[in-house]
């Protein structure tokens, strides 16, 4: 290596915690991305697999109907249309120790003739099986691996919470070797998983291979029953697929924040060690290195910084992602579907790409430090004053640069552009126009506390926060790192107060009943009926005043398959739902005769649809036209769902099934006699059920919210983290530059007390300003979250609701943490001594 | 060799001043100055009157507002300022009051430093660094970072870090104001006996009569304006 090289790479053996701080800075930033793409590819490829293996190698399904596909409509297919390549399925959910499987009834001599994922199953003597014995099924070998079960086993198995008994017979590969995609699932004879999932006489689907023949198709449409619709394999895979994209892009814009933040904490780090170098630098141009010999030295070191710092946070990213793949696969389990495949995937180019990231960046966050370094004069390098002089005429221009982005973040709220994309770009511009506008906030601090301080506080405290405004160029960018950091954490925060303050209110109105009665759904689409009678036998409780009764299906509409509510609410005089644009006393009173539909947000938001528009759906007795009447705020699908009256669901489908029940009670009956009463009642049944009071479900939302939103709140944490890092290497950095000035007022009489009180005055301070600084951009980047993104993201309306407690709580966050990063230094100011700080020179 | 009385610098009408506070403040009004080859120069003068600024133009390290520095008969002004370094690292060897020793290089890298930025190999001019130090003591200090040396020590090394690439022009601000007068006087001998070896021009920064006395002129700065001193 050089001697030039030498001199600059020593700087870092010297400050061997700068240098870890500088590694961990890049390491930590592309620790986030990369953990948070991992994850999201994980998930995303967990997708795919669990969609293969529910989807085979089909071109075709037929699925729908209210109670899906009656089974006679499989045999006609053979007969009447003449396919042979057909396959019918029956699917749900089971619990299988701690996980959940993909229940599979598939039909065993169909499977036989059709290259599907369970040929092999199929013809081998395992399929037989499945055939000839009573509760017999195979498992995945991934899975039984996992689990530690094999052939032979008997297992215990929860289906809607009861619990059965089953026997592996084998694996779903057969005797071929273990199949990823097939993870999580297990499989049945047709017959078994009908029995076991309570459905009888029912299909979910059937698969078809169909060929170019057009007249195909009209053959098949003309068997179908009405609700019965032919899809094609890609159309429900990607209809499937449009389901989770706002979850991932939201997954995405987290891992932009991560780099924004990141990408702070290097562009701090990168700044300080050239900032620090400068008087090294401005020796090295005397003595005749030139600019460009300097400014590849250093863009050079940056990117050896980069790489380093990328590969440690490569290494922290594949850990945190293991973690993070959990939480996301268990929220994706909670609001869309069960992901059965949990298996972690490398993705090598996320991880290179990781790397060029952290190297890029560094390089990146490296010029224009090391451009300044490199072209002032030798002369004027070597002044502090001159740094902080340009420092300081920088102060208008970034200032002016930040009110720039903040005007276009403004101007991208504002004009209503489509997608998440100029959403996300304008909370990222409001961030970074803050920013860059908090250099002049600060100086303002600093003048305000110092007009403050003549009047009445101590010496101590002037000195401490002049020499902030005197060192501008450094404590302004980790002022300016920190308060980003703690004003994402208090604008996602206030978001997810916001989120959860709206679904309790939500919650409260909807859940109107006192106990709820429903049958477990065991698979994701259908909500299996009650028992016909029910709602009489339980009218009759003494203190029940009324049953209601609620009827859930897909539906198709002219806006694709859509979910729909049948209801008949008791009371129309309390509206069960809020209205947008309305208080809805009216719509909720006339709702029996409403020949119409009442739809919600998102589902408004989703397809464009506004009240007055129609929508046409394929009802029992044909298509109907029905003129939407409200729209009606609700947070249980980002779908969106269609709620009609039961009167009319009655008249078009002629369906008198239940899929729930309401009991209401009447004034003054008492909730557990009442449940005790009916729990007496529905055990006759032995039925699965799942009963639960108002409380209940309004606690097991919350909670599942909770978990929704634990990834989020992991996120919020790290990026607070990371900011301290950053603020804690610029306290040091500054700290090491000023142990002469220490040094010097240590020799004119501060005591180790004072001195180190001065600097915990001092970092108190910018921790302080941060904080505060942080509450108004918090508060904008909250309202930013939930009135954009989460709209355009969900299409869910919220509240905006602001509690005193967590923003003084985040003001107390800064200064705990500005403290904290200053203990160190305060004791290293503290243990100066000054013979040694005069000294070094 | 170079011919000892041509004409090595030539400062014609050199003002220069700095902007504080808004308003510009006049620090040289017209300077001009020839020097020779082989030179000894000292510069006196009060304290603030200019004269490290004048050696900073004259180093190239900065460039007069108006005026010309030349240098061989080239303008130093309109070299530009890479080719102004380039030529800064063959023709020039700066030593500084306060010792502008590379604090996160040894005694020898530090000495070597100019050499390599000159393109020699460091392995090259390695003997000649060592026997350099060999000449001034500091020979078993080679590998020793400069903060574990005294001022004298440290200038002394700052010296030969000046000297070693062979410039033309050596240029001292103070070298002996840090030091006690019996170290400046060892530091003094050892940068006389090694430029007149070499025959280096010389200019000198002091605020000792003493120290002038030892050079072949002497010039002072006052009100931004040189004048011959007896
Ligand atoms: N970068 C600068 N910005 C503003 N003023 C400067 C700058 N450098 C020097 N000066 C001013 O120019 C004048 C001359 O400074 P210079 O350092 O050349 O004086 P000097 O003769 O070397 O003094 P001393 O003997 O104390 O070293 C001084 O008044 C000084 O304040
Ligand atoms: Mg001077």
């Amino acid at each position: 290596m050089s001697i030039l090289g030498r001199a600059n790479r020593r700087h870092f053996v010297r400050h061997p915690l700068q240098l870890i701080l500088a590694i961990l800075g890049v390491a930590l930033g592309v620790a986030m991305v990369v953990s948070i793409d991992l994850a999201a590819k994980s998930t995303h490829r967990a997708f795919a697999l669990s969609m293969e293996a529910l989807t085979g190698r089909y071109t075709h399904h037929l699925t729908g109907g209210p109670m899906g596909i009656p089974e006679s409509l499989f045999t006609r297919l053979r007969v009447e249309a003449g396919l042979r390549e057909t396959a019918p399925a029956v699917e749900g959910y089971i619990g299988l120790k701690e996980t959940t499987c993909h229940l599979i009834g598939f039909d065993v001599f169909s499977e036989r003739n059709l290259r599907s994922r369970f040929v092999n199953a199929a013809r081998g003597e395992e399929g037989m099986r499945l055939l000839t014995e009573p509760n017999t099924v195979l498992l995945s070998a991934v899975s039984a691996q996992r689990l530690g079960l094999k052939p032979g086993d008997e297992l215990k198995v929860m289906i809607d919470n009861r619990p059965h008994q089953l026997i592996l017979v084998g694996y779903a590969e057969g005797s071929m070797p273990p199949d990823p995609v097939l993870e999580g699932v297990m499989l049945a004879d047709i017959t078994t998983a009908q029995e076991l999932l309570g459905r009888v006489g029912w299909l979910d689907r059937i698969d078809l291979v169909l060929g170019e023949d057009p007249s195909l198709d009209m053959k098949i449409n003309a068997l179908l029953p009405e609700g019965v619709e032919l899809i094609s394999a890609a159309g429900r895979q990607s209809a499937t697929q449009n389901m989770t994209a706002a979850f991932e892009l939201n997954l995405r814009a987290m891992s932009l924040l991560a780099l924004l933040v990141g990408s702070f904490l290097i562009y701090n780090t990168m700044a300080f060690s050239v900032l620090q170098r400068r008087e090294l630098l401005a020796s090295l141009r005397v003595l005749g290195a030139t600019s460009r010999q300097l400014l590849s030295e250093i863009l050079w070191e940056a990117a050896a910084l980069g790489l380093f710092g990328g590969l440690v946070g490569m290494g922290f990213g594949v850990l945190a992602a293991r973690v993070l793949l959990h939480m996301v696969t268990r929220t994706i389990n909670d609001i869309y579907f069960v992901l059965t495949v949990t298996e972690f995937m490398m993705d090598p180019w996320v991880l290179v790409y990781g790397v060029f990231l952290g190297m890029i960046i560094a390089v990146l966050a490296a010029l224009g430090p090391a451009i300044e370094a490199s072209l002032t004069s030798p002369i004027m390098t070597r002044a502090r004053s001159g740094v902080e002089g340009s420092a300081r005429r920088a102060i208008p221009w970034l200032a002016m640069m930040g009110v720039l982005a903040l005007l276009v973040a403004t101007g991208l709220f504002a004009v209503n552009l489509d997608g998440l994309v100029p959403a996300i770009a304008g909370v990222f511009l409001l961030l970074l126009g803050y920013g860059l506008l908090s250099p002049v906030f600060l100086l303002g601090g600093v003048w305000v506390l110092g007009a403050l301080g003549r009047v009445s506080w101590g010496w101590l405290i002037r000195l401490a926060v002049r020499s902030i405004g005197a060192t501008i160029s450094r404590s302004g960018l980790a002022i300016a790192a920190l308060t980003i950091a703690i004003a994402v954490s208090i604008g996602v925060g206030t978001m997810i107060d916001s989120f959860r303050g709206s679904i309790a209110e939500w919650l409260d109105q909807i859940l109107q009943a006192d106990i709820y009665i429903a049958m477990p759904a065991s698979t994701p689409r259908l909500s299996p009926p009650l028992p016909d009678g029910l709602a009489e036998r339980l009218g009759s409780i003494p203190g029940v005043d009324r049953v209601s009764s609620g009827r859930r299906v897909f539906v198709s509409t002219s806006k694709g398959e859509s979910e729909l509510l049948a209801l008949d609410p008791p009371y129309l005089d309390q509206p069960g739902f809020r209205f947008k644009d309305s208080d809805g006393k009216d719509l909720w009173a006339h709702f029996p005769e409403l020949r119409g539909v009442f739809i919600s947000e998102p589902y408004a938001q989703r397809h464009r649809l506004a009240v007055g528009d129609r929508l046409v759906i394929k009802a029992g007795k044909g298509s109907v036209t029905l003129p939407v009447a409200g729209i009606f705020f609700d947070y249980r699908s980002d779908q969106g769902l269609i709620v009609i009256h039961r009167r009319l669901y009655n008249e078009l489908w002629q369906d008198p099934t239940h899929t729930s029940l309401g009991v209401y009670l009447k004034p003054g009956a008492d909730l557990s006699d009442v449940r005790s009463e009916l729990d007496r009642r529905l055990s006759d049944l032995h039925l699965p059920l799942s009963v639960r009071s108002n409380r209940e479900i309004r606690d097991i939302s919350l909670e599942t919210f909770e978990r929704t939103f634990a990834i989020t709140q992991v996120l919020r944490l790290l990026a607070v983290g990371v900011a301290f890092i950053g603020i804690f290497s610029a306290l040091m950095a500054l700290q090491y530059e000023r142990r002469r000035e220490m040094a010097v007022l240590r020799a004119t009489g501060l005591t180790p007390w004072q001195t180190g009180g001065l600097v915990l005055l001092q970092t108190g301070f910018m921790g302080l300003m941060a904080g505060l600084l942080a509450l108004p951009l918090g508060l904008m980047v909250a309202l930013a979250l939930v009135r954009v993104i989460n709209l355009r993201s969900f299409g869910w309306t919220m509240d905006l609701s602001i509690s005193v407690w967590p923003l003084i709580l985040a003001v107390g966050l800064s200064v705990l943490a500005a403290l904290l990063a200053g203990a160190y230094p305060a004791r290293l100011a503290m243990r100066t001594s000054p013979a040694q700080g005069l000294r070094e020179e | 060799m170079t011919n000892p009385f041509a004409e090595l610098l030539n400062l014609n009408n050199v003002s220069h001043g700095f902007r504080e506070a808004g308003a510009w403040r006049g620090v040289l009004r017209g300077v001009n100055l020839r020097i020779h080859s082989g030179e000894q120069l000292a510069l006196v003068g009060q304290s603030g009157s200019g004269k490290s600024t004048l050696m900073h133009l004259i180093g190239g390290l900065d460039v007069p507002l108006s005026g010309e520095i030349y240098f061989e008969n080239t303008d130093l002004a309109a070299m530009g300022e890479p080719a102004r370094t380039l030529w800064r690292r063959q023709k020039v060897g700066f030593i500084y009051q306060f010792f502008n020793l590379i604090p996160t290089l040894t005694v020898l890298e530090n000495v070597l430093l100019p050499l390599e930025l000159n393109g020699t190999p460091a392995s090259i001019g390695r003997q000649a660094g060592l026997n350099l130090l060999d000449e001034v003591g500091l020979v078993d200090r080679a590998e020793t970072y400069p903060d574990r040396l005294s001022g004298g020590e440290q200038q002394r090394v700052a010296i030969i870090r000046a000297l070693i690439h062979q410039p033309r022009l050596v240029l001292a601000d103070e070298p002996t104001g840090n030091l006690d007068a019996a170290t400046g006087e060892q530091v003094l001998d050892l940068l006389d006996r090694l430029v007149r070896a070499k025959g280096h021009t010389l200019i000198l920064v002091t605020h000792s009569a003493e120290v002038a006395r030892r050079a072949d002129r002497i010039v002072r700065l006052v009100d931004g304006q040189l004048a011959l001193e007896a």
